[in-house]
């Protein structure tokens, strides 16, 4: 089992950044696989990367994710192959849909078909790393632009056509289009017991392009933490549930209820929703149960937290992406290795 | 007049991070990146910024068009929290042929475009909550699921420079941005730029002092003008002959306007009918020396006073070297050199709207 890490979040602010900066470079010396940027309403996943390249040596570096609507394919391609180049091919291209909230008020973009948007996008990515020439036809994107001066153009610098692309899925379809034209997979609320939820269409989706689900890198993301006082580690994961089930995306669309919906929680994942949306937030954190918290998250005592890990190893989940713990850069440290130490105990006794 | 430098084109040359540091450590000012259809140009800043402390990074530029303006904002903001705030954004339409067969995004009303992204691009900076009811823009999408939408992100306020070469571009460069990115540049005819830069600036409520002026230019030492000369002029043939389309041509417009029309004319005729080697030759060798540094120590020195002394405020230098050592003492001999012009009084001030245009 590969540890990645995750630097900043969706909504980091950008406070702290040499903080961060050390906790990466840190990761790199331990041996870390890779490590993650993010966006959604903060920074950006791009800047960030290109920092580290410069500081680090080993440690991959990977976008989870670029929103599709915010670039055109084509930039999306230059970014990719600018941290591909300046970090000597250690570069993973995640990409993701992002939301309705963000793309139609913050990018200004329809937010419709995302699943068929995101399969031509990725698609014209790929043509533009590999240095084809792009010219493409399809329902949502069509390059060169129709009645336009433009003709189909080709990178103007070496291409990289082993460049691997991640997407970030959590939809039935969306998962089996991740099985299909991906090379690895970023996922999130994905919960031990009820893995098959998700990896199932993965699978299907690798088969029908005739390879299967080893073929992909699986990356969960894992918050960890140990601690033999498991009552208040979940009193102080409860809330972030919570948020998750009612406080992302709108009431409508909430890719992340949705999927703890599809794993044996979904009346819980309901009613946490209709008080959070109700403006009970209280009743919304008091109203998820000890044992949702704990499927989540890998929490507990040592070894709870390592038969969580086993677990996710055992349905075939190739990397666990871990956050800063911690106050500082040294306390973020010390959990980091304490963290590889752990993930490296449970799985090499599960083989 | 201060110095900065490049480090790309459509990618980023060899050792470009030891140069940037290097041009750090000589006193250059800025460092700036470009945008083709190679990189992108806010990514090589940010590893720049991580092995730098005090030069500022601009992008030079990055295409409107390419991503959405709340992604453009986002980018900046971006390398500004990681650069300790050193990032100047720099600005530019591209062209229809890469916005509209490489990006697949419409190419119209680019001024109109750029406005209404330096107006999005300011609002989301200063922290605002966003939405815009423009001609080209309106956000959140009408009739969409957003909200206005604030960004988390805090970072120290953006200097926005546009690359224009157009009256009305050059115009909204004056009443809008912080700086100006001139290419196909002759000193002597500055005013035909700085004119409508005033205007612009004047319609904003501010004077042409305002707006960092920056130009760039090739440098090459060398004791053999004529020969350099042409080779600089030849490399021009492309550009008139290639670059746009037949009717549009940016820099062909920009070149025409500083008397050069029948020349460019007849050269893209000769490009398109296919015969490059007559159109090279055929561009005048005043171009390539007019646009470049070329000459000796002395020659150079006296071309650098012509650009401090026309209004020039930054001018970023790409001396030509076959490796990075070349292009750092290069660079070495060039800030002494503006060093000694820096302390002669000013020889000649262009006054705005005082010539021909």
């Amino acid at each position: 089992m590969k540890v990645s890490v995750s630097v900043g979040s969706a909504y980091y602010n950008g406070d702290n950044w040499e903080d961060l900066v050390e906790y990466v470079c840190a990761a790199d010396r331990i041996g870390v696989d890779s490590v993650w940027s993010a966006e959604a309403w903060g920074m950006e996943a791009v800047a960030s990367l290109g920092y580290l390249a410069a500081r680090t040596e080993r440690i991959g570096l990977g976008t989870g994710i670029m929103q599709i609507s915010a670039r055109t394919p084509a930039a999306t391609a230059m970014s990719a192959l600018a941290l591909d180049r300046l970090s000597n091919g250690r570069f993973r291209l995640g990409l993701g849909v992002s939301g309705p909230q963000v793309v139609e008020g913050l990018h200004g973009e329809s937010f419709a078909k995302p699943l068929e948007r995101l399969r031509e996008y990725t698609e014209i990515v790929r043509m533009a790393i590999n240095g084809e020439r792009v010219a493409y036809q399809g329902q949502h994107y069509v390059l060169p632009r129709p009645g336009g001066e433009g003709k189909a153009l080709k990178l103007a610098i070496p291409p990289n056509p082993s460049l691997p692309i991640y997407l970030a899925t959590l939809g039935p379809k969306s998962l089996e289009l991740t099985g299909e034209i991906a090379d690895g997979w970023i996922g999130t609320s994905l919960v031990a017991a009820h893995a098959d939820v998700m990896l199932d269409p993965i699978r299907r989706g690798a088969e029908r392009a005739g390879r299967s689900l080893s073929d992909i890198d699986l990356q969960v993301n894992c918050q960890l933490e140990v601690s033999d006082d498991v009552d208040s580690l979940i009193a102080r994961y409860r809330p972030a549930m919570a948020f998750t089930l009612g406080g992302m995306g709108s009431a409508r669309t909430n890719f992340y209820n949705a999927a703890f919906s599809r794993t044996g929680f979904g009346d819980v994942a309901a009613e946490v929703q209709r008080l959070w949306v109700e403006g009970d937030k209280a009743g919304a954190v008091a109203a998820v149960p000890d044992e949702m918290v704990l499927a989540a998250y890998a929490i507990g005592t040592d070894d709870m937290v390592a038969d969580r890990v086993r677990g996710l190893a055992t349905a075939g989940v190739n990397a666990v992406r871990l956050g800063p713990v911690g106050k500082t850069a040294t306390e973020q440290i010390a959990h980091l290795e304490m963290a590889v130490d752990l993930v490296q105990r449970a799985t090499a006794t599960a083989a | 007049m201060t110095l900065s430098v490049g480090v790309m084109s459509v990618g980023v040359n060899d050792g470009f991070l030891d140069y940037a540091r290097e041009a750090e450590r000589l006193g250059v000012s800025s460092v700036w990146t470009a945008e083709f259809w190679g990189l992108d140009a806010f990514t090589p800043l940010a590893a720049i910024a991580a092995v730098t402390d005090r030069i500022k990074l601009g992008t030079g530029i990055a295409q409107i068009g390419a991503r959405t303006p709340a992604m453009l904002a986002m980018n900046a903001m971006g390398v500004q929290a990681i650069s300790d705030g050193r990032l100047l954004l720099g600005l530019g339409t591209s062209g229809p042929q890469v916005m509209e067969g490489w990006h697949g995004v419409e190419f119209s009303r680019p001024v109109r475009r750029t406005r209404e992204t330096i107006e999005i691009v300011r609002k989301i900076v200063a922290g605002e909550r966003l939405d815009h009811d423009g001609e080209v823009y309106r956000l959140p999408l009408p009739d969409g699921a957003g909200v206005p939408i604030r960004t988390v992100a805090r970072v120290p306020e953006i200097p926005i420079y546009l690359a224009s070469l157009g009256p009305a571009n050059l115009e909204l460069t004056g009443e809008m941005a912080d700086g100006w990115i001139g290419n196909s540049f002759f000193t002597d005819t500055a005013p035909v730029f700085f004119d409508r830069i005033a205007a612009g600036a004047v319609k904003g409520g501010r004077s042409l002092s305002d707006i960092d002026l920056t130009v760039a230019v090739s440098v090459e030492f060398t004791d053999d003008v004529a020969g350099a000369g042409r080779r600089h002029a030849d490399g021009y043939a492309f550009t008139f002959g290639a670059m746009g389309s037949g009717s549009k041509n940016f820099y062909n417009d920009a070149f025409a306007r500083q008397g050069y029309g029948d020349d460019v004319a007849e050269v893209q005729r000769l490009w398109r009918a296919g015969d490059r080697a007559a159109a090279a030759a055929r561009v005048p060798i005043e171009i390539g020396l007019g646009t470049n540094l070329i000459g000796p120590p002395d020659v150079v020195r006296d071309r650098l006073r012509e650009y401090r002394d026309c209004g020039v405020n930054t001018l970023r230098v790409n001396p030509i070297g076959s490796n990075t050592d070349e292009r750092v003492a290069g660079l070495g001999q060039l800030i002494e050199l503006v060093d000694e012009i820096n302390r002669d009084p000013i020889g000649r001030l262009t006054e705005p709207g005082g010539a021909q245009s």
